[in-house]
C-alpha cells in the first residue's frame, strides 16, 4: 500500500499537470494569448497529462507499476506532438513527422512487451531513449526555424536556444540516471521532471512577452520613425525654402541621418560629374573611411580626415564604390562578420562596428551615397534603422532632383527677364526710319525669335551721296549680346563718317574695339557695305557673315560678293579685306542673316537661298518695300506653323538711277 | 542637350547629344571650365550627335577653344557634320577650331601635338 501511495504522490506527471495549469491560468490573463491561440493547445496538453496521471496512478494502485512507464512514454510523445502543433501555429508550417509517429508507436509496443517481460534495466533505457528522441525532434524543429517566415516565428528564434539546451540537459540527466533507477528515483520525479515542464512554461511565457514587447516596440519605433521622418521632411523643405543650396541640404541630410540612427558619424559621397569616382561631400561626427588606409595616415586624426576628404573612391571599388555601382543599399550589421570590412574590424582609428550605405538616385542613375557608421561594438544597427536610412536616401534623392529642376527653371526665368531688358535696349538700336534718298530705295525687315534678337542692322548716311549698310548677327542673346550690338553700333557710327574711311577699316576698328573686351562667346558676324550714289561704287567687307547677294537686272542673274575674315571679337589683330563692284540701275542687293535662308518648315526643310532668289527674280521690278512683303509672305507660306528659333533679318537696296 | 563624359587614357571625351543653342550651350562651357579647375589637360568634344548649332553654340566652342589654347592644353573637336559643319564653314572658323574627323583621329591628333 505504501508503494501505491508513493507511486501516486510521487507521480512526476502531477508536477507537469500543476505547472501547466499554472501556465494556462497565467496566460489567460495575457491579452495576447487569445490572439496567439495557444490556449486550446494547453487545454489539450493538460487533458493528456491529467488522464495520463490518472492512468499512471491507477496502474500503480492496481499493482502493475511496470506499465506506468509506457504510459509516461505515451504522454511525453503526445505532449511533444502538441508542442509541434504550437510550433506550426507560430510558423504556419507542418512539423509532424510520419517517422516520429511510427517510432513512438513501435516504441510503445516494445515498452509494453518489455514491461510484460519484466526486464527492468533495458526497459528504462528504452523509455529514456524514446523520450529524448521525441524532445530532441521538437527542439531540432525549433532550431530549424531559421527564417522569419512569420512575424511570430521570430519569437521562436529567440527562444530556441534555451529550449534546446535545457530540454536536452534535463532529459540527458535522466538518461544518465537510468542505471540508478531512472524514473523511479525521487530526484527525477521531484526535481527533474517538474523542471523539464518549467522549461516549457518559461519558454512559452517568454515567447508571449517577447511577442508583446516586440509588437509594442515596433509600434513605438514606427511612431518614432514617422516623427523623425516627418521632421526630416519638413526641415529639408525649410532648408530649401531658406536658401536654394544643395550643399546645405546635404549637410542637413547627413546630420539628420546620424541623429535618427543614433550613429557616431555619417557622410555623403557624390559621384564626380565627369570622372567615375566618388568624393566626400559632407561629413558629420566621427566617420572613418570604411576601407583600408595607409598606416602612416592612421597616426594622426588630422591626417586621416584630410586623407579621407581628398581621396576619391573609384566607382565599384571599396564598399562605398560598390553601393554606388550597384545602386543597392548595403547593410553591414557587424563588421566582424563581413569580409569587406576586414580593415575596419580592428579596434583602431578606423574601427567601424556597424555600417549602413544607401544610394542617392536620379532616375536610374546613382549620383551619390549616404552612409552612417557606428563605432561602438555594443551598438549595432538594426533592420529598422536600415529601412529608415533608405527612406531618408529616397527622400533626399527626390528633393535634390526637384531642387535641380527648380534651379534650372529659375535660371531660365532669369534668362527670360534678361531677354526682356535686352529687347528694350534693342528697340532703341535699330534705325527708327530709313534714310530717304532718291538714288536708291531701301527696305529692311527684322524679326526676333522668342522676343529678343541677336540680329542687328543699320543704315547710315555717312556723308552726302554715300550710304552705309550693315547687318550683323551676335552670338547668344540677352543683355550681353545687346551690349555687343551697342558697341558695334557706337564704333561704326563714330568712325564711319571720318574721311578716307573704308568699310574694311571700319570692321578692323570695330573688331579691335571689341576683341578682348567681351566674352569670346559673344562674337559677331558682320557684313558691311558702303555705296556711293555718284560713282555707283559699292565697297563690301565681310566678317564671316553670309556673302552679299546682288541681283543684276541687266543679266537677270545673281552674283555673290565675299571677303575672307573670321568673326568680330575673336582676335584683336584680325584685318579684314574689301571688295568693290559697280552697281547699275535696277540692280538689287540683299543683306540677310541665316535665320532667313535657314527658316525651317514642319518637315525640317530649309527655306534656302534658292527660294529667296526666285522671289527676288520674279518681283525685282517691285519697290523694295513691296518686295519685302512678298518675301515675308513667301517665307511664311513655306514654314507654315513651324516655330522658328532663329532671328530673321534682311535689308534690301535697289539702285533707282 | 545632354553631355556625357568618358575617358580614354588621359584624354576626356565629351559626347554632346542634341541641339547646341542659346538655352543650353552654356552648360558645355561650364562643364569644361569645371574640368579645367580639376586639372584636366586633354579634351575631345565629340559632336557626332549634334545636328543643330546656333551662334551661341559656336560661341561656346570658341570660348572653350580659346581658353584651352591660352592655358596651353590640348583640345580636338570631332565628328562635325551637316548643318553644324556648314555653320562653322560659313563663319570661317574651320581653321580656328582644332578639328579632327573621328574620335580616334582626335586622340591621335592630341597625342601627336
Amino acid at each position: 500500500m505504501a508503494d501505491i501511495t508513493q507511486n501516486f504522490i510521487f507521480n512526476p506527471l502531477w508536477a507537469q499537470v500543476f505547472a501547466l495549469l499554472a501556465l494556462y491560468l497565467t496566460l489567460r490573463n495575457v491579452t495576447l494569448s487569445k490572439k496567439l491561440a495557444v490556449g486550446s493547445d494547453f487545454q489539450q496538453l493538460l487533458l493528456v497529462l491529467f488522464f495520463g496521471s490518472i492512468l499512471f496512478a491507477g496502474l500503480g494502485l492496481a499493482g502493475i507499476a511496470a506499465y506506468q512507464l509506457p504510459v509516461t512514454l505515451a504522454v511525453q510523445a503526445i505532449s511533444a506532438g502538441i508542442f509541434l502543433k504550437i510550433l506550426g501555429r507560430y510558423t504556419k508550417k507542418n512539423y509532424y513527422s510520419g517517422w516520429l509517429l511510427a517510432l513512438n508507436a513501435v516504441g510503445f509496443l516494445v515498452s509494453v512487451t518489455l514491461a510484460a517481460l519484466q526486464v527492468a534495466w533495458y526497459f528504462h533505457f528504452w523509455e529514456s531513449a524514446l523520450i529524448i528522441a521525441n524532445w530532441g525532434y521538437v527542439t531540432y524543429q525549433f532550431y530549424e526555424v531559421s527564417q522569419y517566415n512569420t512575424p511570430k516565428a521570430s519569437v521562436l528564434l529567440d527562444a530556441r536556444g534555451t529550449l534546446t539546451k535545457l530540454t536536452l540537459w534535463i532529459h540527458g540527466l535522466i538518461f544518465l540516471l537510468v542505471p540508478f533507477g531512472g524514473y523511479q528515483i525521487p530526484l527525477v520525479q521531484m526535481v527533474l521532471l517538474p523542471l523539464s515542464t518549467i522549461v516549457y512554461l518559461w519558454t512559452l511565457t517568454f515567447w508571449h512577452r517577447r511577442a508583446y514587447a516586440r509588437m509594442s516596440h515596433q509600434r513605438d519605433l514606427m511612431e518614432k520613425n514617422m516623427n523623425s521622418q516627418y521632421e526630416f521632411m519638413t526641415r529639408i523643405g525649410n532648408a530649401i525654402a531658406e536658401k536654394l543650396d544643395i550643399d546645405r541640404v546635404l549637410d542637413f541630410v547627413v546630420h539628420s541621418a546620424v541623429k535618427t540612427a543614433n550613429a557616431d558619424g555619417g557622410a555623403i559621397f557624390l559621384v564626380d560629374e565627369f570622372d567615375d569616382v566618388l568624393r566626400v561631400k559632407a561629413v558629420e561626427g566621427d566617420f572613418p573611411p570604411p576601407y583600408d588606409v595607409p598606416a602612416k595616415v592612421k597616426l594622426k586624426a588630422n591626417n586621416l580626415e584630410n586623407f579621407f576628404k581628398s581621396t576619391p573612391i573609384p566607382l565599384g571599388e571599396t564598399i562605398i564604390g560598390e553601393c554606388a555601382a550597384t545602386g543597392k543599399p548595403i547593410f553591414v550589421r557587424d563588421s566582424k562578420m563581413d569580409p569587406r570590412m576586414v580593415h575596419n574590424s580592428r579596434m583602431d582609428q578606423i574601427y567601424i562596428a556597424s555600417l549602413i550605405l544607401t544610394p542617392l538616385m536620379q532616375g536610374k542613375k546613382v549620383f551619390g551615397v549616404l552612409a552612417i557608421a557606428s563605432r561602438k561594438s555594443n551598438h549595432l544597427f538594426s533592420r529598422e534603422v536600415l529601412s529608415q536610412i533608405k527612406t531618408f536616401g529616397d527622400y533626399t534623392s527626390l528633393t535634390i532632383n526637384s531642387l535641380y529642376t527648380y534651379l534650372q527653371l529659375l535660371e531660365k526665368q532669369d534668362m527670360e527677364r534678361d531677354l526682356g531688358i535686352a529687347a528694350e535696349i534693342q528697340g532703341q538700336l535699330l534705325p527708327s526710319h530709313l534714310p530717304r534718298v532718291s538714288s536708291v530705295s531701301l527696305a529692311a525687315f527684322s524679326q526676333p525669335a522668342k522676343g529678343v534678337s541677336g540680329d542687328y542692322y543699320d543704315i547710315i548716311n555717312i556723308r552726302k551721296g554715300q550710304i552705309l549698310l550693315t547687318v550683323c548677327d551676335v552670338a547668344g542673346k540677352g543683355i550681353p549680346a545687346s551690349l555687343v550690338m551697342v558697341m558695334i553700333r557706337t564704333i561704326t557710327h563714330l568712325v564711319a563718317r571720318q574721311p578716307q574711311m573704308t568699310v574694311n577699316r571700319i570692321l578692323d576698328i570695330v573688331n579691335w574695339g571689341i576683341a578682348g573686351r567681351v566674352s569670346l562667346d559673344r562674337f559677331a558676324t558682320v557684313a558691311m557695305l558702303s555705296y556711293d550714289f555718284a560713282t555707283h561704287q559699292l565697297e563690301y567687307s565681310n566678317a564671316a557673315h553670309h556673302p552679299l547677294l546682288i541681283y543684276r537686272a541687266e543679266q537677270d542673274d545673281f552674283e555673290t560678293l565675299d571677303t575672307e575674315g573670321i568673326p568680330i571679337g575673336l582676335e584683336r589683330k584680325t584685318r579684314y579685306n574689301q571688295i568693290n563692284t559697280v552697281l547699275r540701275k535696277g540692280d538689287l542687293i540683299v543683306l540677310y542673316t541665316d535665320g532667313i535662308i535657314e527658316a525651317m518648315n514642319e518637315k525640317g526643310q530649309q527655306y534656302s537661298l534658292e527660294s529667296l532668289q526666285v522671289v527676288i527674280r520674279d518681283h525685282h521690278q517691285e519697290s523694295p518695300e513691296k518686295l519685302k512683303k512678298l518675301i515675308i509672305a513667301d517665307m511664311e507660306k513655306f514654314v507654315g506653323k513651324a516655330k522658328q528659333h532663329d532671328d530673321e533679318t534682311f535689308v534690301l537696296m535697289r539702285v533707282e538711277h | 542637350m545632354d553631355l556625357k563624359i568618358r575617358k580614354s587614357a588621359e584624354t576626356y571625351i565629351i559626347d554632346v547629344n542634341g541641339e547646341m543653342d542659346l538655352y543650353n550651350s552654356y552648360r558645355l562651357k561650364e562643364l569644361v571650365m569645371k574640368m579645367l579647375e580639376k586639372k584636366v589637360e586633354q579634351f575631345i568634344i565629340n559632336m557626332e550627335n549634334v545636328d543643330y548649332i546656333d551662334s551661341s553654340g559656336i560661341g561656346a566652342l570658341i570660348y572653350i577653344c580659346s581658353t584651352i589654347k591660352k592655358m596651353n592644353l590640348k583640345l580636338a573637336i570631332c565628328n562635325i557634320h551637316g548643318s553644324v559643319k556648314k555653320v562653322i564653314e560659313l563663319t570661317k572658323l574651320m581653321g580656328y577650331f582644332p578639328i579632327a574627323g573621328t574620335v580616334d583621329e582626335a586622340i591621335q591628333k592630341i597625342a601627336a601635338e
